[in-house]
Parts: structure tokens; C-alpha cells; sequence
């Protein structure tokens, strides 16, 4: 079993051609500008949904630990909230539900299936997260199974964790998205949670293991959108025998628009416009 | 100007109804009624001449293009008929114009019995010539028509008159009186073509169109120019701005000239944006006529040309016409590249059908010659045509399958122990409503044949002078009637439900429950109305789902195919159009078990409810796949929604490709794609119980946006605002 949080369909952003996305739940990293706050913790989320809610209050009744309340609006305290889903079960209005779910690979895969004709050559499966090596095991199931449907595999990871969980995956994935969050050690310890030296040192076995892997880099204004991180990104490209592309990825603040929903809080950062993601890209592109 | 009533000289030769109108100044009237004898057609065409021949001209504005513009309708009485306000007055296709009221006070006049009973005969025809069965349930109205271009180009109106003077040999009297009517129209169309054109002799900026009107559209068109006139006027007198498959029958004259040096890019360019901005400035609405391009040729070759390119760059910025363009599999690149600029650019034109499945079952299922099958065209939103030799009723059935739904849930879901007894009872509800439909669009069918011939579109539709008979009565060799299928959608949603509530699934709910929330318009019944909202929604994966929507529109669409019309034994086509109606349609239904609240809109394409798929274009496409679209050939649209950023780079085109290149390899059959723009976003912030299928996407994120928190939603907004 997996746990997953999202099941997204014509995903045109998350590996070639059309693709279905899974998000699968957890994740040991804390980057500061996280756009899938709801992926973090493993275990489920409760989800408010204020579009539902009628306000009948029949949620505060149910609930055994006081995380309902009404005031102007209503409010959830989900530092009490057990996850008992009681709550849940009795909001007939849809307005309360987890976010994460048990499903088994078997499950997942069937959905996936459902688009495979769109797919083409090209699209296919994409495993994400949070970080979705935090389970390795179903990403193998499902990788396993989606390979013997002839799919193509993309997976998206941090690569920030022990060498053995991505040799485990690695048969069945055709291609990583290999997330470079910062090329400065202290900027990347500082703002994602972890040291840089271990996703690095993965990368670059995953590259002389012949695995292809296509580099995604989040860039944050204020934090890595420097000269000196674009020649790093393009050393580290040029450095890699297999890597099929570099993709920047200009922040946005989609993410902050699920605090509502989840009680995430995300830190907020300058949303760049066109010209200067346009900047950004030139800058690159000079050090490839 | 002269007051041309030769007919009506000399008084003995006409009959008394005649005479009786003549005198109260109703010359057209007088005409129509000249001698009874005569069928409606001989009739009518009489009084079409009188008014041919004495219409006042059009106006024509300072820098016009078009020969007449399609606001100024030909369609009208003449000025000096009936002066005395007796309110009776025909056009030049023989329809009366009627004011009963006015009328009855000529009661007052008659004299005698035998005046009495001409003025008595006359209203009560007038009453009756647009009178129709009045089963509001099926009722919608309209029809569309694409003249016989080719005829027209190659051999101009005067080529009738050789096969006219052939049908007028005939012994049978009626078809030879419809010959003769058919003369008339050609005779008094000449003549009025005549008086226009020397009128525009003498107006300054007409020069060129005048000299054009030398010609044609009497005459075979000799230049593009030419050509493009003839096609005009011949859309102005049908009195259906339809240009149809434009691009196929002006493209040898545009080839010659362009070669020859005596046209340009810039000029075709010209001449189909003014016609399509005509169309677009003076059509009560949009959606009423129909260009058609690409597709295939005679010789079953691809037909995609430089004029195929000029329309759908002409067609950019305006509503209509509507626009559908013919993709083969083969089509080329610079097409595809066009279509693809232009559904980025929010345009919403062209629609794009599938070729190979319409000529397949065309010839296959209606049994249509190739040759002919090849010729097919859209009419208004989207009713199929074989361009010049069709008469198609537009959508003139409203075949509403929730109202249908509504009446067989009140009637037995209380008697009903199992979902299965329940859909047997719905299904036979259909097959009846079907069948009780088709009777009475029939017996309109048979009233509109019976007092309406459509003159000029039966002079200029092939067939209908062979056959003697006017176009709708029969005389095209193809008669369609476009069933138009409101609400399907809804049906299945809802009959989803019940599905769910047999299962168990809705939780302690009684039949009696959900009734009786129905009746309240879920009023006071919150949960009740939360629970049916919550049901799985057709456009998302659910394979249930998919399999009752199949099973449900496959029976549909064959009763409707099983029916045949009255006018030339034709067919049924089943179709999903419903143009502006899918809102009407839902007006006269109550609350229904989709969550649906009274009086509130159904599904505006063959695909979901707006705002119930939450999961993207391909679980869209899959639900609109499960339809078996190959029966529903008078068209089944599908209305996608696609994010703007899905164009905005070489590579996300490339996947938009690919959705469309699928959906019709699946069996899909047509595809109206609209960019998300912030209009709608704007609705969605208003309305976010209705707008949840708009996902906002990018790299590794993709989100409902009615669940985004405000200040983000509205950031989406302005951005989305910036990049149009």
C-alpha cells in the first residue's frame, strides 16, 4: 500500500508528453517555498473545504477533541485534531475530508491506465510527492507494474536519500526528474533542510549508471536567483552524461493558496514576472 | 418606379378572389390568389415575381463590399402593397406577411356571400400558413440550407432555365406548374438583379460590383471576383447566409487569377473577411450560418488550400459565421499551426470534426454516395448537410431527456424495487417520447410543405425541379431532420443517482426523502441535496459511470435513427448541438436528482455539466467517447476547456495535438476547444459550487482553483488577465 494524496491527469509539466501524476505523501525536506504543503507529513491531512461548508456545525458536535469551532467563520485547531474522522464521516456536504489515502499499487495503476491511449509514445507515469522515496517499496510495485503495461516512468525526487532506496527504484524508471534545489551548500541547508552532498553524490551515480535524469531547479527570488547559481547549474549539467535537459522552475504562490484548505503555512517570496523568468532562462542558457 | 402588375390588368382574366383583393390594394395577395386551381407552389411563386419585380433595392452603404448585406432583408413586403393597412402582404418567397387583426375588419367590406367567403378563406390561410402543431415539448424551429454553389458558379442562374424549359415538357400538370413556378423566380430574380444593378452603376464606390453584376450571378463566374459576387448574391437571395464549403468552390477561380496575376493573398483575404464581418455585424445572433472548410475532394483527395488558410485568419476576432474545419489525418502542418493560433488566441474558431469517421458513416449508416457524402456541410450551429442538395430542419426537435427523466421518476421510482426496473421504465419512456416526437414533427414537416415552399432555396437546391416538388416538400434527395438531444448529460447524472441510491450508497435516504426534496427545489433539504451533488459526475474516470452513459445514449441515438420523415421519406439524425438552448432547455424541468436546482441550466455540449469535472480534458474526453458519437451524426459537439498556458509554447501544443489526434482515433467526432480566460475565472470566484472543473497548472502542481484561497485566486486572475 501507498499513500497517496493526489492522482492528477493531463500533467503536461512533469516529464514528456502527457502524463498522469501521482503524489505520493511525506516528505523529510523543508524547502521554504514548498508548493505542496499538504505532502510534507505522511500521515493523512484533514481537509476543509469553505466552498461546502454550510456552517450546520454538525462537525463541532462530532468531534471528540474540540477542533471545530463557530465563530464569524469556522475554524479548525488541528493541533487537537486525532484524525479520528468522525467529522468526516458526518459532513454530508463534502466540506471535510482527508487529504491521503491508503491505496495499493494495483489501485493507482488502474487509474493511470484509464488515459493510457492519450499517452502516445512518449507520456506516461510520473510518481511524485512530497518525496516519494519515502516509500520506496510502492514506488517499485507500482513502477514494476506500470512497466508491464509497456508505460513510461518518470519520477520526481529530491534524491536526498540513501544510495540503496534509488539503486531499488531505478530498474523501473526510465526517467528522473532530479530536483536542484540550490547549488550552495549553506544556502541549501538553510532554506530546504538538508545537506546538498547527498543528492549530489546520488545524482551522479544515477548518471554513471546510464539512468537519464532531467534537472528541475526551483528558482526563488531573493534566495538562489544569482549569476553564480547558473553557472553551478550549468557545470552540473555539463558534468552529467545522461541528463537529458535542465528545467527552471520560476517560483509561484499557488502553494499559499491551500492554508485555507490544509492549515499549511507557507512562507511567501517575490512571484517573478515574464521578463525576468525570461532573464533567468538567458542566464542559463550562457552556461550551458 | 414603375409599378410592374401585368397579371392583374385586365380584370377578366383573373378570378374573383383576385379581383376582390385588387381592389382593397392587395396586390401581392391579389396575385397568390389569382387562380386557385394552381397548386400552393404556382401560387406562390406569382406573387414572389410581383415582388421580385417591384422590391425596393437595397441600400448600399459607402464602403460595402458585400454585394448585399445580410441585415438588409430581402425578405419584405413592396413598399406600396396593401396601402389602406389591410394587413396582408407576401414576400418574394411567397410567405404571407399576416396581421389577423387588420385583416378581420375587411369582413366588414364583403358585400356579398361570395365575398365573404374570399375574405373568410384568406385569413384563415394566412392564420394557418405558419401554423404548426403546437407540441410545445418537441418544439424549437428553423432550417438550414447551403444553395448549389457549383451550379450557380459554373452555369449561373440563367442555367436553370434549360432545365426548366425540360420540366416544363412534363404532362403531369403540378410538376410542370412547379416548372413554371420555378421560371417566375428565375424571371422576376433577373429582373430585380437588373434594377440593382443599374442602380449601383450610378452609386460611387459600386463600379466594380456593378460591373460584376453584368454577369453574375445570371452568367457563369469567369473571375475570383466574379465568382465571389455570385456566391454572395446567391446567399442574399436563399435568404440563409450559409457559405459553405467556401474555400473548396472558389479555390479554382482564386488559382487562376492568383496565377494570372489578377488577384492577390491580400485581396482573398479581403473578400472572405468582409463576408464573414458582414455576417458577424448583421446576423441577429451568432451561431445561424456555418463556413465549412478543409476536408476532402471528389477524387477522395485532401482538400486543404490557400483559401482554407485565408478563412481561418479572416474568421479571427469575430463570433460568427461559425466555423468548422474538416481534419483528415493527413492534414497538413500550416493547418494544424492555424487551428492551434487560433484557439490560443481565445478565438473559439474553428470547431474541428472528424473526417474520416463522418464520411464513414455517412456512406455507411445513411447509405450517402461518396460523391455526395463529400459535399457535407454544417449548417447554423452544426446540422449536417449535403451543400447543395439538402433540406435540413434545424434543430426543430428539443428532445429534452431530463424533462423526459423528470416525468418517468415521478410516475415510478416509488413502484420501482431495483435501479434495473427503474431504467427499463425510463428507457421505454424514451423509445415512446421518440417515436411520439417524430409524429409531430412530422405533421409540421407536412404543414411547412403544405404552405411554405421556400421558393428560391428550391429553385437553387439540385433536385428539387426533377422532382417537381419544393424543397420542403420533398424535392432534395436529402431530407434530414437534425434531432437535436438537450440535457443528456443531466440524464445520466441522474440516473446515476438513483443508481447509488438502490445501491445503498446514499446513506438512510428514502425515496419518499428525495422526492419530496425534488418538489421543494431542495429547499430546507441541504443534505439531502448534498448527497446527490456528491455522486460521481459524468467527464470524470468512473467506468460505471461511462458504461450506463453508453448503454442509455446508444438506444437514443438508435430510436431517433429509426424514424423517417415525412419530407422525402428522410432521415433522423440525432444529434448534440443545443447552441444557446441547453439554457431554456432546463427552464421548464423542476430539481432533479444531479443536484440540479429548478429552472437552472443543462449541459451545454455532449460532455459534462459545466463545473462537475474536476479532473481535466482526459477523463473529459474518455466520458464523451463512452457516447458511441458515430450514430449522433448531425453533430455531436464537445465543449473542452483548455488553460490558455496549454498553448503557449511549442511543446504543450504539441500535447493539445495529441489529446485531439487520440480523441478522434478513439472515435470522437467533433471538438469546440475554449481557452479558460479571466471572464470565466471572474464567474468562478462568483459561483464556485459551478466552476470546479477549471485546474490551474504548472510544474508539479495542479489545483482546483475555486479551492484556492482568495488572494491567490485573484492573483491567478490578474495574471491570467495580463497574458491575454
Amino acid at each position: 500500500m501507498g499513500t497517496v494524496f493526489s492522482i492528477q491527469k493531463f500533467c503536461t509539466d512533469d516529464g514528456p508528453g502527457i502524463r498522469t501524476t501521482v503524489f505520493l505523501k511525506g516528505c523529510h525536506l523543508r524547502c521554504r517555498w514548498c508548493h505542496n504543503p499538504e505532502g510534507l507529513s505522511r500521515r493523512p491531512l484533514l481537509l476543509f473545504d469553505a466552498t461546502r461548508c454550510v456552517l450546520c456545525r454538525r462537525c463541532e458536535a462530532l468531534c471528540p477533541n474540540a477542533v471545530h469551532s463557530f465563530g464569524e467563520v469556522h475554524g479548525i485547531d488541528r493541533s487537537r485534531c486525532t484524525l479520528c474522522g468522525a467529522c468526516v464521516k458526518g459532513c454530508v456536504y463534502g466540506a471535510l475530508r482527508f487529504c491521503g489515502e491508503e491505496l495499493t499499487a494495483a489501485q493507482v495503476l488502474e487509474q493511470v491506465l484509464a488515459d493510457r491511449d492519450f499517452y502516445g509514445e512518449e507520456g506516461g507515469l510520473t510518481v511524485s510527492g512530497g518525496e516519494p522515496l519515502l516509500q520506496p517499496e510502492f514506488v517499485r510495485e507500482l513502477g514494476e507494474l506500470a512497466k508491464g503495461e509497456g508505460l513510461h516512468v518518470c519520477l520526481e525526487t529530491s534524491g536526498a536519500v540513501p544510495w540503496p532506496v534509488l539503486e531499488q527504484v531505478a530498474p523501473v524508471v526510465d526517467l528522473f526528474l532530479f530536483d536542484v534545489k540550490d547549488t550552495d551548500p549553506q544556502r541549501h541547508m538553510a532554506n530546504v533542510g538538508i545537506p546538498l552532498g547527498l543528492p549530489r553524490e546520488n545524482l551522479r551515480r544515477l548518471d554513471e549508471m546510464g539512468k537519464k535524469t532531467l534537472l528541475r531547479c526551483p528558482i526563488i527570488p531573493g534566495i538562489n536567483d544569482r549569476e553564480a547559481h547558473f553557472a553551478a547549474l550549468g557545470q552540473l549539467r555539463r558534468s552529467l552524461r545522461n541528463c537529458v535537459g535542465i528545467q527552471l522552475m520560476p517560483y509561484h504562490d499557488l502553494g499559499r493558496g491551500k492554508e485555507g484548505r490544509f492549515g499549511t503555512v507557507t512562507e511567501a517570496f517575490r512571484v517573478p514576472d515574464e521578463d525576468e523568468k525570461e532573464t533567468w532562462q538567458q542566464m542559463l542558457e550562457r552556461h550551458l | 418606379m414603375e409599378h410592374r402588375m401585368p397579371l392583374l390588368e385586365n380584370e377578366l382574366t383573373i378570378s374573383p378572389y383576385a379581383r376582390f383583393l385588387k381592389k382593397y390594394g392587395l396586390y401581392s395577395a391579389a396575385h397568390y390568389y389569382l387562380d386557385l386551381n394552381e397548386t400552393l407552389e404556382r401560387r406562390a411563386a406569382r406573387a414572389g415575381r410581383f415582388v421580385l419585380e417591384n422590391l425596393e433595392l437595397p441600400d448600399f452603404e459607402e464602403g460595402q463590399q458585400v454585394p448585399i448585406r445580410c441585415n438588409w432583408n430581402l425578405f419584405r413586403p413592396v413598399e406600396w402593397d396593401d396601402p389602406e393597412g389591410w394587413g396582408l402582404r407576401f414576400h418574394m418567397d411567397g410567405e404571407a406577411i399576416f396581421q389577423e387583426e387588420a385583416f378581420r375588419r375587411l369582413y366588414d367590406e364583403a358585400k356579398n356571400t361570395a365575398e365573404h367567403h374570399i375574405v373568410d378563406l384568406v385569413r384563415r390561410n394566412g392564420i394557418a400558413m405558419f401554423g404548426t402543431v403546437d407540441q410545445v415539448r418537441y418544439d424549437h424551429g428553423g432550417t438550414h440550407n447551403v444553395v448549389d454553389f457549383d451550379f450557380v458558379l459554373n452555369e449561373g442562374l440563367g442555367g436553370y432555365r434549360e432545365k426548366i424549359c425540360q420540366e416544363l415538357q412534363r404532362s403531369e400538370p403540378e410538376h410542370r406548374m412547379f416548372a413554371e413556378a420555378m421560371l417566375d423566380m428565375l424571371e422576376g430574380t433577373e429582373h430585380f438583379l437588373r434594377r440593382y444593378r443599374e442602380k449601383l452603376a450610378g452609386t460611387p464606390g459600386a463600379e466594380r460590383l456593378a460591373a460584376a453584376l453584368a454577369r453574375v450571378p445570371m452568367e457563369p463566374a469567369e473571375s475570383f471576383y466574379e465568382a465571389w459576387v455570385s456566391c454572395g448574391m446567391a446567399m442574399a437571395l436563399s435568404g440563409c447566409f450559409e457559405p459553405g464549403r467556401i474555400d473548396r468552390y472558389l479555390w479554382p477561380y482564386y488559382e487562376r487569377d492568383l496565377a494570372a496575376g489578377r488577384t492577390s493573398e491580400e485581396e482573398a483575404y479581403a473578400l472572405l473577411r468582409a463576408t464573414f464581418e458582414d455576417i458577424d455585424r448583421g446576423l441577429w445572433h451568432p451561431g445561424v450560418t456555418h463556413v465549412t472548410v478543409g476536408g476532402t475532394d471528389r477524387e477522395g483527395k485532401a482538400a486543404y488550400n490557400a483559401l482554407t488558410e485565408q478563412c481561418l485568419l479572416a474568421i479571427r476576432g469575430l463570433r460568427t459565421p461559425n466555423v468548422t474545419l474538416r481534419v483528415r489525418k493527413d492534414m497538413p502542418r500550416k493547418i494544424w499551426d492555424l487551428y492551434l493560433e487560433n484557439t490560443a488566441m481565445g478565438c473559439g474558431q474553428p470547431a474541428i470534426v472528424n473526417e474520416e469517421l463522418f464520411l464513414e458513416k455517412l456512406t455507411t449508416d445513411y447509405a450517402i454516395p461518396f460523391t455526395d457524402a463529400v459535399e457535407y456541410v454544417f449548417g447554423g450551429c452544426s446540422e449536417l448537410l449535403i451543400q447543395g442538395r439538402t433540406m435540413c430542419d434545424s434543430t426543430w426537435v428539443q428532445y429534452n431527456m431530463l424533462d423526459v427523466f423528470e416525468h418517468t421518476l415521478y410516475r415510478h421510482f416509488l413502484s420501482c424495487d431495483t435501479f434495473e426496473a427503474f431504467y427499463e421504465k425510463y428507457l421505454e419512456a424514451v423509445a415512446v417520447t421518440v417515436r411520439d416526437m417524430g409524429r409531430q414533427i412530422n405533421l409540421r414537416q407536412e404543414a411547412m410543405g403544405n404552405n411554405l415552399p421556400m421558393l428560391m432555396r428550391s429553385l437553387m437546391t439540385d433536385g428539387c425541379l426533377e422532382a417537381g416538388k419544393s424543397y420542403t416538400a420533398g424535392g432534395a434527395p436529402y431530407n434530414f431532420d437534425s434531432t437535436n438531444i438537450y440535457a443528456s448529460s443531466n440524464a445520466i447524472n441522474s440516473l446515476y443517482t438513483l443508481k447509488w441510491f438502490y445501491e445503498g450508497k446514499l446513506g438512510d435516504l428514502t425515496k419518499e426523502q428525495l422526492l419530496t426534496a425534488l418538489i421543494r427545489d431542495f429547499e430546507g433539504c441541504g443534505e439531502t441535496w448534498a448527497k446527490c451533488r456528491a455522486v460521481p459526475k459524468f467527464g470524470n474516470h468512473d467506468p460505471e459511470l461511462n458504461a450506463l452513459a453508453h448503454s442509455l445514449m446508444s438506444f437514443t441515438f438508435d430510436r431517433v435513427m429509426e424514424l423517417r420523415c415525412w419530407r422525402g421519406n428522410g432521415r433522423y439524425m440525432p444529434a448534440i448541438i443545443l447552441w444557446i438552448d441547453w439554457i431554456s432547455s432546463g427552464l421548464r424541468v423542476g430539481a432533479t436528482p444531479d443536484g440540479r436546482r429548478l429552472g437552472e441550466a443543462t449541459a451545454d455540449s455532449c460532455g459534462p455539466m459545466q463545473g462537475t469535472d474536476t479532473e481535466g480534458p482526459t477523463s473529459v474526453m474518455n466520458a464523451a467517447l463512452s457516447l458511441e458519437q458515430g450514430k449522433c451524426a448531425g453533430t455531436c459537439v464537445l465543449n473542452l476547456r483548455l488553460d490558455s498556458a496549454n498553448f503557449r509554447s511549442p511543446e504543450r501544443r504539441e500535447k493539445v495535438l495529441q489529446l485531439i489526434r487520440v480523441y478522434f482515433a478513439r472515435g470522437g467526432s467533433q471538438l469546440q476547444i475554449n481557452v479558460l480566460d479571466s471572464k470565466r475565472l471572474r464567474a468562478a470566484l462568483e459561483d464556485p459550487q459551478n466552476h470546479r472543473d477549471i485546474i490551474v497548472r504548472v510544474g508539479g502542481f495542479s489545483d482546483n482553483f475555486v479551492l484556492l484561497d482568495e488572494k491567490i485566486q485573484k492573483e491567478v486572475l490578474r495574471r491570467t488577465e495580463h497574458s491575454v
